[in-house]
């Protein structure tokens, strides 16, 4: 009797030696140079922000505080957090912070992120998150690699997947049709036919997704059916959003850009630059938008709708020295030289998520 | 053993014709074969073999390359590189340093090679070729355009390229053997090709040339030691004058000086003989040599003259004179030499040279100035003035009478109290004692040297530096393409970049994560290491084994941690940390190996001399004592030596702390070389003080004694030595000043502490013969 109490007081022992070896194992190192590590997506309240990255980094930081140093890098404060998977995107509704990532991750704060609790990961399904986003306090839609889609509507107590065949274009829906007879080979192939969804964005009651392959879609309700629009372009956009009233933005590969006006057509607009743009950063009047190569330009929205309407040009290639961007579109001077992933708008200055950290770039107009 | 003594006395002096014969011959004999010597460096020479991370680096430098680099950086002086003169120049330098013999004609690197290549990313994949197209024209202002966009997308801007685009740079790695005449590489000649071929060559009006790595260093060192010459001339000048004040005869002069002259003959003749060159880095031991000779004959003149200034012939006068030297000179240089020996402990090439350069010096001059300067001396006449200076030197007067004084009761105990609260001083200070180099660029050279201006002008220019050090991952056969695996290496080198000292890092994992996200169109969310094992295949396979980031089967990948510098103490902080996380990440298949890279070898040199610094002082004193107590045969005249000797040992590591001098290659020796010598001393003044003592007298009388006989040859050697060595300070070569300094200081504090501090504690020893207890 003594012997087999003994042995379940041993096996539990080893029970809560093993749980807290996994997790320590499993929890984030905290680094002295996260300030300088890759940095992916952030969200801000206020001043308070908060940025996720590579290794599972999370780093709070304060906008209002001025650059740490001459490189104009941020000084942040880690947090600890239960995962090392790279953490590619973060959004906030009410009291909540979600974040996304690799090793399909995803994460939850309800402390404005001075701690956080794995809500779901799948290493076995081998595909990142790219980007979450949260439509009320209990509906929220996660997105990744090739055509990811989870869902949850019980405040992310459960995460469901969902397959969107909508967003395929024309012939990679003519070619699943052909092969529908192998049942095992077009399972096999739509696993891995459906491009990256790389943003998902809410604005004026519709869903917008920017993804692989020229994927720019709507959804009018709440992502149950897609519209894919008909672009110029097949290249990768990394963002798509609604930057005025009227006015749509999407960025993408090789410095390509286009915009739409009033619903109207895609006109591309020459950027002279021939990096990835990542992110839109959108603000009164106009729009930031960041790229590899420490790209930043300003897209000025009054001069885009006042001779917008009148470009319909289509798309070509002036990336020379002589090229001479779009009206519009301004590139700022900044001395960074890595890629910026993402940023944010406070005080007069951008903050900016980049390879080299957070860093600051003061941008009066 | 006196009638050994003296048995020895009548054979040397009835034949000392045919001795003196057989002496000229060897002498000839050796003269030209010291004719013969030759500087020889090497690499391998100056790293612990044995040591664990050796082992490391010597598996491996076949896959990732030696840490015998060469690195060559052009500049532009006036503009940036993006000119025809420029361009023409550098390619100039690339095809040069290709063609010198001993160069890795593979490693070989700058723009002009065809493995510098640019990638960028297009739709559909990626686009790229070499930097410098095969067409190129430097004439033509748009290929010069085009290179400059290339250097831009091919990310090398920092490493090939100067940051602001001043500099370019070629690297290139030197053999172990010379492939043409299949013998060890002759680093002394790359260094001279190197600046002959591609200093003189291309340096001009707007170029200028900057060349660094292990070879050139030590080919500055070699052309720096030729100063020794003159330090050598400087010293035999002061020393021959101190001579001369000494003992007032041109004769008496010249003979020590000579005797220690062939002593020096004899060694480098041997050296040559045994197949051995003189290191740059031990040059200074020839010059010891003839210190320690004149220091032994300045004893032999001394006693001849006082004894034939009683009243006896030179002939009679130089047999007594070799008759009672021959024990404590004997003994005394017997020590020296095993004391030197004992560096054999250090495994470490140039150490071990030192040690039997120096100890075969010290050997050789048991021959010459104990047995051939008497002989030589036997042959000569004294004047009458000459005799007449040393009856008044023998009476010694007042000066003695004094120092005779700090064996009596009244200075004793203070100067017993004043020494041990010094030892204590000293010994806390020592522990501060910083092993390995503790300043930025060669430690060797001064840093205005042009070698560590052109190291800080690299380190200031580019991102990179010579100062890195590889942890070797090894692994099963195919490792790369495991997802655990490369996250542990990635792992593993991020906690290292977080190390304070580690400035940045590259692996292949940190390397495949770049590439895989330039296979999911440089989107930085996909900066990481894939898990499907078909992708990171393909993104590990764009990575050519030429890379140095994996060896053929990659079962064996380093992880390169760029330095900010080189001190000891910075190394320490990150091999602390690598043994700290190998412990970590380690496991049945995957070890985390110290180390190859330049600072892999100073780390495994630093412990080595760490390692052996203990061993080392306890070999010398175990010599010193053993020798001690078969010619003393007493343990109070052994205690009384060896006291003061180790006393002094540990205040010069004190002084090295103060002087900011770290335990390196070139100073540990400095250590051994001073107790051996420093020991000299004691000895002389004990054995005549031991004799007297076991005659009956009381110490402070026997002290007075044994100074009236040899305290102002003791007295005299310390000074004429420490001026000698003083003289390096002035060495263009930053390891000569320190042991300069550091044997300086040893000579003459040994000096003291033989007449101050032995007669205090022989007065405690022999407390009871002292009248008046």
């Amino acid at each position: 009797m003594i012997k087999k109490h003994l042995l379940i007081a041993v096996l539990l022992f080893c029970g809560l030696f093993n749980t807290s070896y996994s997790t320590s194992a499993l929890q984030t190192f905290m680094a002295p140079l996260v300030s300088s590590s890759l940095l992916l997506d952030l969200e801000n309240r206020d001043n308070h922000a908060i940025a996720v990255g590579e290794r599972g980094h999370i780093v709070k930081f304060d906008l209002a505080k001025e650059p740490a140093d001459t490189t104009m890098r941020v000084h942040v404060k880690q947090v600890p957090v239960p995962t090392t998977a790279t953490l590619t995107a973060i959004t906030q509704i009410e009291q909540n912070y979600w974040a996304v990532g690799h090793d399909a991750t995803i994460l939850q704060s309800v402390n404005n992120g001075d701690s956080w609790s794995l809500v779901y990961s799948d290493v076995a399904l081998d595909r990142p998150f790219l980007d979450i986003l949260f439509l009320s306090p209990t509906e929220g839609i996660a997105v990744g690699a090739y055509g990811t889609f989870y869902r949850t509507i019980d405040g992310g107590k459960t995460w469901l997947p969902e397959l969107h065949a909508s967003v395929l274009s024309k012939e990679d829906i003519d070619y699943l049709d052909s092969i529908k007879n192998e049942p095992e080979f077009y399972q096999e192939e739509l696993a891995y036919i459906l491009p990256h969804f790389n943003r998902i964005r809410h604005a004026n009651g519709r869903l917008m997704l920017a993804g692989e392959a020229g994927l720019l879609a709507l959804s009018d309700d709440s992502g149950s059916s897609w519209q894919r629009m008909d672009m110029d372009y097949q290249g990768s956009f990394f963002d798509f959003a609604q930057i005025s009233d009227n006015t749509q933005l999407a960025v993408g590969l090789r410095g390509n850009m286009f915009a739409r006006i009033d619903n109207g057509n895609w006109f591309f607009l020459d950027t002279c630059v021939t990096t990835s743009l990542n992110a839109i950063i959108s603000q009164d009047n106009g729009a930031f938008v960041v790229g590899n190569d420490g790209v930043i330009l300003y897209i000025d929205t009054e001069q885009l709708n006042y001779v917008g309407r009148a470009s319909h040009n289509s798309r070509t290639r002036h990336a020379n020295d002589n090229c001479q961007p779009h009206i519009a579109v301004t590139r700022l001077p900044s001395n960074i030289s890595s890629s910026i992933a993402n940023g944010l708008v406070f005080n007069e200055s951008l903050s900016l998520v980049t390879q080299e950290g957070i860093k600051k770039v003061v941008v009066t107009n | 053993m006196n009638t050994f003594i003296d048995r020895s006395e009548r054979l040397v002096f009835k034949h000392r014709n045919s001795l003196f014969a057989i002496f000229a011959l060897i002498t000839i004999f050796l003269c030209y074969q010291a004719t013969q010597l030759k500087l020889d460096a090497g690499f391998t020479k100056n790293i612990p073999l044995n040591h664990e991370y050796m082992q490391t680096y010597i598996q491996y430098k076949d896959n990732f390359g030696g840490a015998n680099n060469i690195l060559v950086s052009v500049c532009d002086t006036d503009s940036d590189i993006f000119n025809q003169a420029f361009f023409d120049t550098l390619k100039g330098v690339h095809d040069q340093l290709f063609f010198i013999n001993g160069v890795n004609r593979s490693l070989v690197v700058s723009l002009f090679s065809p493995s510098t290549r640019f990638t960028e990313i297009v739709e559909g994949g990626f686009s790229g070729g070499p930097v410098i197209p095969a067409d190129f024209d430097s004439s033509n202002p748009a290929a010069l355009d085009l290179v400059k966009k290339n250097i831009g997308k091919a990310g090398i801007v920092g490493r090939q390229v100067a940051s602001d685009f001043s500099c370019a740079m070629v690297t290139a790695q030197l053999l172990d053997i010379d492939p043409e005449s299949g013998l060890p590489l002759d680093t002394l000649m790359i260094a001279e090709e190197l600046e002959a071929q591609l200093r003189s060559e291309f340096e001009s009006n707007g170029i200028s040339i900057h060349i660094i790595g292990f070879a050139k260093m030590i080919g500055d060192v070699a052309n720096g030691a030729k100063d020794v010459l003159i330090f050598f001339a400087i010293a035999i000048g002061i020393t021959a004058v101190m001579v001369f004040f000494f003992c007032r005869s041109v004769t008496l002069t010249f003979l020590p000086i000579v005797c220690s002259f062939i002593a020096v003959i004899w060694q480098l003749g041997l050296l040559t003989l045994f197949g051995f060159g003189m290191d740059p880095m031990s040059i200074l031991v020839p010059f010891l040599v003839f210190a320690i000779g004149v220091s032994h004959g300045v004893q032999m003149i001394n006693a001849v003259g006082k004894r034939a200034a009683q009243g006896m012939s030179v002939k009679a006068a130089s047999q007594r004179a070799f008759n009672s030297l021959l024990l404590p000179g004997g003994i005394a240089l017997l020590s020296d030499t095993i004391g030197f020996m004992t560096l054999m402990v250090i495994d470490i090439g140039i150490i071990r040279e030192l040690a039997i350069t120096a100890s075969m010096g010290v050997a050789v001059i048991i021959l010459t100035n104990l047995l051939l300067l008497p002989i030589l001396m036997s042959y000569i006449r004294l004047s009458e003035k000459n005799k007449r200076h040393y009856l008044e030197k023998s009476h010694g007067g007042e000066f003695w009478k004094f120092i005779a004084g700090f064996a009596g009761k009244k200075y004793a105990p203070a100067i017993v109290i004043a020494t041990s609260i010094l030892f204590i001083l000293g010994y806390v200070q020592s522990q501060q004692l910083k092993i390995g180099d503790l300043h930025a660029g060669a430690p060797a050279l001064h840093g205005d040297s042009r070698y560590n201006q052109d190291t800080f002008l690299i380190t200031d220019r580019y991102e990179i530096t010579v100062d890195y050090i590889s942890v070797i991952v090894e692994a099963t056969p195919e490792a790369c393409t495991s997802h655990s695996v490369m996250s542990a290496i990635d792992d593993f080198q991020w906690r290292m970049q977080n190390v304070p000292g580690v400035q940045s890092a590259i692996s292949l994992a940190s390397v495949a994560k770049k590439v895989n996200a330039g296979y999911n169109e440089g989107n930085p969310k996909w900066h990481v290491l894939p898990r499907n094992q078909s992708t990171m295949v393909q993104a590990v396979s764009r990575v050519p084994t030429s890379s140095g980031l994996l060896n053929g089967d990659c079962s064996a990948m380093p992880i390169i941690l760029f330095m900010e510098d080189h001190k000891a103490e910075t190394i320490n902080t990150i091999v602390d940390a690598v043994k700290a996380l190998r412990d970590e990440y380690s496991s049945e298949d995957l070890a985390f190996r110290l180390a190859s890279g330049p600072v892999g070898v100073m780390a495994a040199t630093n412990e080595a001399v760490k390692s052996s610094q203990i061993p080392m002082l306890f070999y010398v004193f175990g010599a010193v004592i053993l020798l001690c107590l078969l010619s003393f045969r007493s343990l109070r005249a052994t205690l009384a030596v060896v006291i003061p000797l180790y006393v002094v040992s540990i205040l010069a590591q004190a002084l090295m702390t103060f002087l900011d001098i770290g335990l390196t290659v070139s100073t540990l020796p400095v250590i051994a070389l001073g107790v051996g010598i420093g020991v000299d001393y004691g000895i002389y003044i004990l054995s005549t003080m031991n004799t007297k003592l076991k005659q009956g007298l009381g110490v402070q009388q026997a002290y007075y004694e044994a100074l009236k006989e040899r305290g102002s040859a003791v007295l005299f050697t310390g000074i004429t030595l420490a001026i000698g060595v003083s003289t390096w300070v002035f060495s263009s070569l930053k390891f000569q000043v320190d042991m300069g300094i550091l044997l300086t200081f040893m000579f003459l504090v040994n000096m003291l502490g033989a007449i101050i501090v032995l007669p205090a504690i022989a007065r405690l020893l022999w407390y009871k013969k002292s009248p008046g207890k």
